[in-house]
């Protein structure tokens, strides 16, 4: 939502997995426990989880969301600069949930009303 | 224009006074190249990383003058020797390279800041040209970048083998610290190839960010008529 000029825009950071076929629930379950803390501990918040289809497949990929927010530019870069260094966040990623995914995307979103507001820096 | 860049670390254990005598020894060695086109010297400023002590920069009209002049019995006696002095200088980064993208205009005094990338996550052709790409758009979006450059060094040495320098000039180190940092194309779309969390990254986390103070543009791309522009911290 758009803030107030005092405000701090909200910045969504959205992971988009496609899991293997069969894997939906298990990667939702590794990622709740094993990725959700750290990235709370960074300074990002949960918004959304999603699912689809809303059915755990079996030989068929599920799709799975994940909505994050951070407050600006500035808890942007916090969660950057906590997990860059972190040998655990990489081997997650690259080792435990890729044996779980089979493609993935991560992509920065905000409201269009505080582009403006963004790029004023 | 052939150019040459050192991040030069101190050893820790220097004096005050060790430091400077350091600093004038190779500024003068620096100053007696031969066919220099143009040089910077400067003591990094707070909040450089990975980046040493001091900046050492120097450009030549093309490769063949570059190792005339580094080549050269008094710079390997007294550059080369300063360098390569264990006791006083601890690490360096180094890269050479000729030309690359570029872009803007030089201000008269400010900031010059360098990065220096290792592409080593998968390096695919296409991944660096598009990561080239989209960091040589920086500049039409973050507009307190005033003259950049983008190369492909053919010469690296260092904590890593370094494949890319990314050089811009502000005019106000806030340019640096605040649009360059805060601007959404770098945090929110350039940023993923350096990011470990994001299936594009590209970049070896280790890398060189220094920035000094300049009181004469730094990033020439082609011979200068009149004299060199030196730059110095005296």
């Amino acid at each position: 939502m758009m803030g107030g000029a005092n405000s701090v825009a909200t910045i969504y950071v959205v992971d988009d997995v496609t899991a293997k076929p069969g894997a939906g629930e298990a990667f939702l379950d590794a990622y709740m426990s094993r990725y959700v803390p750290g990235a709370q501990a960074r300074g990002l918040t949960l918004l959304y989880r999603l699912v689809s289809p809303p059915v755990w497949l079996r030989e068929q990929s599920n799709r799975l969301l994940f909505v994050w927010t951070a407050a600006g530019a500035e808890g942007v870069w916090a969660a950057k600069f906590a997990g860059r260094s972190d040998p655990r966040l990489t081997a997650w990623w690259e080792t435990e949930a890729a044996a779980l995914i089979e493609s993935r995307s991560r992509a920065v979103f905000s409201d269009p009303a505080e582009l403006a507001r963004l790029g004023r820096v | 224009m052939y150019s040459v860049l050192k991040l030069i670390e101190l050893a820790p254990a220097l004096a005050a006074a060790e430091r400077s005598a350091f600093r004038a020894a190779l500024r003068a060695a620096t100053v007696a190249l031969p066919a220099l086109e143009g040089f910077l010297f400067e003591p990094t400023c707070p909040g450089s990383f990975n980046a040493g002590d001091l900046i050492w920069r120097t450009c030549f009209t093309d490769a063949d003058a570059a190792r005339r002049a580094l080549d050269g019995e008094r710079w390997r006696q007294e550059g080369e020797a300063l360098l390569g002095n264990g006791t006083q200088v601890r690490r360096l980064e180094q890269v050479a390279w000729t030309g690359g993208a570029c872009g803007g205009f030089s201000p008269a005094r400010g900031v010059y800041r360098v990065a220096l990338f290792c592409a080593n996550r998968a390096p695919r052709a296409e991944r660096l040209e598009c990561f080239a790409a989209e960091t040589c758009a920086m500049p039409q979006y973050i507009r307190s970048i005033r003259r950049w450059q983008l190369a492909t060094p053919h010469e690296a040495t260092g904590s890593r083998v370094w494949t890319h320098v990314w050089e811009q000039e502000y005019e106000t180190l806030a340019g640096l610290t605040g649009a360059y940092m805060m601007h959404p194309y770098h945090w929110a779309h350039v940023d993923r190839w350096f990011d470990p969390e994001w299936p594009e990254w590209l970049v070896d986390p280790v890398l060189c960010h220094a920035f000094c103070e300049t009181t004469a543009p730094v990033i020439f791309t082609r011979p200068r008529a009149g004299p060199p522009d030196h730059q110095d911290g005296e």
